[in-house]
């Protein structure tokens, strides 16, 4: 071998011992990612309607110590809060499938819903006096089964009438970054649950009031908005301005006291309030490692706060 | 251009995709680097693949590791970034956004010694490159680089072969020339 084949695996060796990004950058990625896909969810009902069990709003300097996540998965991770339910959701109508929608008549009471709530709500756990609530509230009803199971999300649209196709669209979901951006073959069996274009519910005609409850849930802050808001502190927080972290940390917790992402939003106070030196930094810290004791923040709020 | 996201999730392609994002991410981001996206725009690159993964995700046959499949995006999607652009800056990307972790290693050269291989790599056309990358740096086999890049095995050899001849073609200019040679040990 040469010297320069030596040389040259010597650069290969170096460049195959590349550290992994860490898991911050990997967490900001993927809330970026979830944000694209998801896109500005609806929320779920308010508060009053989500029945007992919720840890509420606290005080300003204290954590929410509800686990928002199933208790398998010690972090919240943004799938779950797009769709974790304990009980799954199935639409009132069980008739035609979507398929089949496209030679309905639909009424324009059914249009708006389908344009503002086809989402489902429970991107939170959910008591059972809830879902009668929910039931009430929305076009969906529950049914007492094991969890996850056909939750419907589905995203808003300004023009419904103009996407609801008359069967599944064929359509080439290829994107335009480049036609051949695509070196998986499409005729392939499925090995993952399919991504669809977004389809019509066929939900029965609402009753006024229950249009006018739907279009009242548009205007309350959602996943999207909860992602952007934890984003915000996580740019915050890069660029060294730990004082806005805590800013738009009680920002969250006024706006979201039972979010998804509680845990990141406690962690980034914890690691905020330790950057300051702040005295109550060390009982947040311990809030924070009482509430999720395997979060996979806890190294680096260590190591912030033993820095400090 | 982003792709444009699915209008529609259902639960367990979301779940199933963060799995997938949480495992790969890592991947794709040092391979869009090593494929020449500047740091600038790596995470734009990492999210337009996800975007894709997410819109065929179904598609996926399963033949190949799903790596591989993703590798082949990733080569899609860095084709339809503008290279030539962000390379002037990559060498003071290089340093500029060495991570801690990576300093954390640079006492044995180990981080001149990945600057130096990427001023070679940059060298390369692209076909090269990528094979380089997938086979050197990433070790998946000729068949699963034929596969990723939709190209023939033999394609797969000769490219290699010529992408090796050329990066010691561009070390020997390097070390015979050593003011260019900023990034080799010392």
């Amino acid at each position: 071998m040469s010297d320069l084949d030596t040389r040259l695996a010597q650069l290969v060796k170096a460049e195959r011992q590349v550290a992994p990004p860490s898991d911050t950058s990997i967490d900001e990625g993927w809330v970026r990612l979830a944000h694209a896909l998801v896109g500005p969810l609806p929320p779920g009902p308010p508060d009053g309607e989500t029945g007992g069990g919720g840890a509420g709003e606290r005080g300003a300097n204290e954590f929410d110590n509800t686990p928002t996540t199933s208790s398998d998965s010690p972090r919240p991770r943004v799938s779950d809060a797009a769709v974790s339910s304990p009980a799954p959701v199935v639409p009132l109508h069980t008739g035609p499938a979507p398929a089949r929608v496209g030679v309905w008549v639909w009424p324009a009471a059914a249009i708006v819903v389908v344009a503002t709530v086809t989402v489902v709500t429970a991107w939170r756990p959910w008591s059972a006096s809830s879902e009668t609530a929910r039931t009430e509230g929305s076009r969906v009803a529950t049914v007492p089964s094991t969890p996850r199971d056909a939750v419907e999300v589905s995203l808003p649209t300004t023009n419904p009438s103009s996407e609801v196709p008359s069967k599944p669209p064929a359509t080439d979901p290829a994107p335009s970054t480049d036609p051949r951006a695509d070196p998986g073959a499409p005729q392939a069996t499925p090995v993952a649950p399919p991504i669809e274009e977004i389809e019509p519910s066929h939900a029965a005609p609402a009753p006024t009031r229950r249009a006018h409850r739907v279009e009242e849930t548009t205007t309350r802050p959602g996943l999207a908005e909860e992602l952007a808001l934890v984003e915000s502190m996580r740019s915050a927080f890069a660029r060294d301005d730990p004082a806005e972290v805590l800013t738009l940390g009680k920002q969250h917790r006024k706006t979201f006291p039972k979010g998804a992402l509680r845990e990141e939003r406690a962690a980034l106070e914890v690691r905020a309030s330790c950057r300051l030196g702040r005295a109550d930094a060390a009982k947040r810290r311990d809030t924070f490692l009482e509430s999720w004791p395997t979060s996979a923040h806890v190294e680096r709020i260590d190591r912030d706060c033993a820095t400090k | 251009m982003a792709p444009t996201p699915s209008r529609r999730l259902t639960p367990e392609a979301l779940t199933h995709l963060e799995a997938i994002y949480r495992e790969y991410a890592a991947f794709v981001s040092r391979n869009a680097a090593r494929l020449g996206v500047a740091e600038s725009a790596r995470d734009d690159v990492v999210h337009d693949v996800f975007m894709i993964v997410a819109q065929r995700l179904h598609e996926f046959e399963g033949r190949s590791e799903i790596r591989t499949w993703i590798f082949g995006i990733l080569c899609n999607v860095v084709r339809g970034h503008r290279r030539s652009a962000v390379r002037r800056d990559r060498r003071h990307d290089a340093f500029s956004h060495t991570r801690p972790e990576d300093v954390s290693v640079a006492h044995d050269g180990t981080v001149a010694d990945r600057l130096l291989l990427t001023e070679l790599l940059d060298e390369l056309d692209d076909d090269r490159r990528a094979v380089f990358v997938s086979a050197e740096l990433e070790e998946l086999t000729a068949p699963e680089i034929a596969e990723a890049l939709a190209i023939n095995v033999n394609t797969v050899y000769s490219r290699l072969r010529r992408a090796k001849d050329d990066l010691k073609q561009a070390l020997a200019r390097r070390l015979a020339s050593p003011e260019r040679s900023a990034g080799s040990n010392q």
